[in-house]
């Protein structure tokens, strides 16, 4: 239709002209566009495309069962060679977990700071240094990771660290792991400092959403500022606070230079946080020009990536789901 | 104050169930918190406490002077004359930034009564009693100044925690504001905070909702969400919510300006039953409310007190031309 249509319900036509018609042609439009169009599905159909590019281009050579083992031995490619992401999945699994609770606490705190206890101004430094941290590119970190945190961590923190932890699991590695500094910790240390600024942002908008009467409810039943936090803000803040979590954990499993730069580039079952380890993103990464040379290893690295695509698809929806149930049941307790 | 005073048919469920309620916080392991703020000062029994002035902080023996004084001035109309003001306010002034908000209020409010403030949008009303257990605190860009007591202590002295005063001086909002989790867990919530125990918990939550006259209508549903009860009932909720930590004094912010009529009723009715027990303060815009609900009314007009009276005088005979123009609708 090209012009409104005539008013309905009840509104007789040309009676009121100041009344404008119940239905307006660009809402329709609007509407359609919404409910009709691709435009909604959109990402859908871009996750699809991705996923069939990748399997297309992997030409769906068959590693087997030995492309999830632990098995890693692909020089010379040929027969006998063995493709295992087992220990980069681990790798990838591993540093992006423990960088997600690290900056989950340090987020939290930082955005419980900012929100309910800072006064303004110091409130709106760390707010504006946080979002700065977000605009650093990753590759900068890992340069800097590199040159000024490996030295240290191999020679202070590490040995502080498993002399003080060593009865802690990860914490106890063998000595010869200490050394250049590189390792799943330092990878996990920078991992935490990029994902913050993502985190702190979510939470922090999420806890100032908690409505105002609500807040002012708990403190006027005798609740001390922490008690409101506690059982007012964080519980309903809880959406937005797992999503952040998740969020944080898809850029840290995502995230390839600045691991590549600080992992240790090691395929191994880590005996310590301190030893070298392996990601798939930062494998994909390394191996890209190899993979020119050798038609295989490229094919390998698709598969790589297919997997960590479906690793993020499904930490997303998990973190989907568990973000619209607490969402929908509307419980506190 | 005429009409409308019908009790609600629940009555003697109301008035029985005061005694255990009462009992069960005189032997809750807490102790004194049932009338008094531990550790801050207030002293006395429920009553024993209304004209008990002693401090504790020898910071304040310099405040015995207007005690005294407030104890010797003559009482307002409708009080009883031997009994000092549960809250006594004095030349309160309230500021945001430079605006005045509040210019020199003095009001008294007496156990046992509920008193009505009225007044027109913006006159100041919410702000006033915000500042009655320090909810002001929160608000940012607030400056009070002026004495207001609660059973005689300085409610802005360092040795009173505001915390503690809201726990005696409950509020009730404009608009709902129920938790988002169950019935129980929302009237449950401030004593959780205080650490009651779990059968003294669940015994006080039935007590307050029976006080508020919901047990009836939700005694089967206390795990529901309360977020699915109608908008009179969610207020009704808040009341007895607020009742749950045993407070002495109750402050509703126009508690049904976002009700129907019944639901109204309902919370009016209500008001009658409460002032048995507490000092009812409710803002209202509504000048029949406050007429049918209030023993006495204050009229607000631009920050300032214009006439304090008790109900049927202030309607009826003001003695201010501000109050006649304003309660016979002349403008508001």
């Amino acid at each position: 239709m090209s012009e409104p249509g005539p008013p309905e319900g009840g509104v007789p036509t040309g009676a009121a002209p100041t009344l404008p018609p119940p239905e307006r042609l660009r809402d329709r439009i609007t509407w359609k566009m919404v409910l009709g169009s691709p435009v909604a599905l959109l990402p859908m159909f871009l996750l699809a495309a991705v996923a069939g590019v990748l399997l297309y281009a992997s030409d769906l050579h068959n590693f087997g069962w030995s492309l999830w083992g632990t098995d890693w031995n692909w020089i010379p490619p040929g027969p006998g060679s063995s493709y295992g992401i087992g220990y980069f999945a681990l790798g990838s699994v591993l540093t992006a977990s423990l960088a997600m609770l690290l900056a989950t606490v340090l987020s939290l705190a930082m955005a419980i700071s900012i929100v309910v206890y800072l006064p303004v101004i110091p409130s709106r430094a760390l707010t504006v240094v946080t979002d700065l941290l977000a605009g650093i590119p990753s590759v900068v970190f890992g340069i800097w990771g590199f040159v000024v945190l490996a030295p240290y961590f191999g020679e202070n923190l590490e040995p502080s660290l498993r002399d003080a932890l060593y009865w802690l699991p990860g914490f106890g590695g063998p000595a010869f792991a200490i050394g250049g500094g590189t390792g799943i910790l330092l990878a996990v240390f920078v991992l935490t400092i990029m994902i913050i600024p993502i985190t702190t942002a979510i939470m922090r908008e999420s806890l100032r959403a908690v409505p105002h009467s609500a807040i002012e409810a708990g403190l006027a039943l005798g609740a001390t500022r922490w008690e409101v936090v506690r059982k007012v803000r964080l519980p309903m803040a809880r959406a937005g606070i797992f999503g952040a979590l998740f969020l944080g954990f898809g850029r840290a499993i995502g995230e390839s230079v600045a691991v590549s730069m600080l992992i240790g580039a090691t395929p191994q079952l880590p005996p310590s946080l301190y030893a070298g380890g392996y990601t798939i993103a930062a494998y994909i990464l390394d191996q890209q020009d190899s993979a020119f040379a050798y038609p295989v290893l490229l094919q390998v690295l698709v598969e790589f990536a297919l997997i960590l695509l479906l690793i993020s698809v499904v930490v997303n929806i998990v973190g989907h789901r568990l973000t619209r149930g607490s969402r929908n049941s509307g419980t506190l307790n | 104050m005429v009409e409308g005073r019908n009790f609600v048919p629940t009555k003697g469920d109301i008035r029985s169930g005061v005694g255990p309620m009462q009992l069960a916080s005189a032997a809750s392991p807490s102790g004194g918190y049932a009338d008094d703020i531990p550790g801050t000062g207030f002293m006395g029994s429920p009553v024993a406490g209304r004209s008990s002035t002693r401090y504790m902080s020898p910071s304040e023996s310099t405040q015995n002077a207007p005690l005294e004084e407030m104890a010797s001035t003559p009482q307002p109309p409708g009080g009883p004359a031997a009994v000092a003001p549960l809250i006594s306010v004095k030349d309160l002034w309230v500021w945001a930034g430079k605006k005045p908000i509040l210019s020199g209020i003095s009001l008294d409010f007496n156990d046992r009564e509920v008193t009505a403030l009225i007044g027109p949008s913006g006159c100041g009303k919410t702000t006033f009693i915000r500042t009655l257990n320090r909810m002001s605190d929160v608000s940012p860009g607030l400056r009070v100044k002026g004495l207001i007591q609660y059973k005689g202590q300085d409610i802005h002295s360092r040795s009173v925690n505001p915390v503690l005063l809201r726990q005696r001086v409950g509020m009730v909002f404009q608009r709902s504001t129920v938790f988002p989790m169950s019935i129980f867990d929302n009237v449950a919530f401030g004593l959780r905070l205080i650490r009651e125990r779990r059968d003294v918990i669940s015994e006080r939550v039935t007590e307050s909702l029976r006080r508020a006259g919901l047990y009836e209508e939700l005694k089967d549903n206390l795990n529901r969400s309360a977020l699915t009860l109608s908008g009179g009932q969610q207020q009704r909720l808040c009341i007895a919510r607020a009742l749950a930590v045993n407070p002495r004094v109750l402050l509703l912010d126009e508690p049904t300006s976002s009700l129907d009529p019944s639901a109204t009723q309902k919370v009016e009715d209500l008001l009658f039953e409460l002032k048995r027990e507490y000092a009812v303060v409710i803002v209202t815009h509504n000048m029949q409310q406050a007429a049918r609900v209030a023993d006495r009314t204050a009229f607000l007009y631009q920050g300032k007190l214009v006439e304090f009276d008790e109900t049927k005088r202030l309607f009826e005979n003001p003695r201010e031309k501000l109050t006649e123009s304003y309660v016979t609708g002349r403008f508001g």
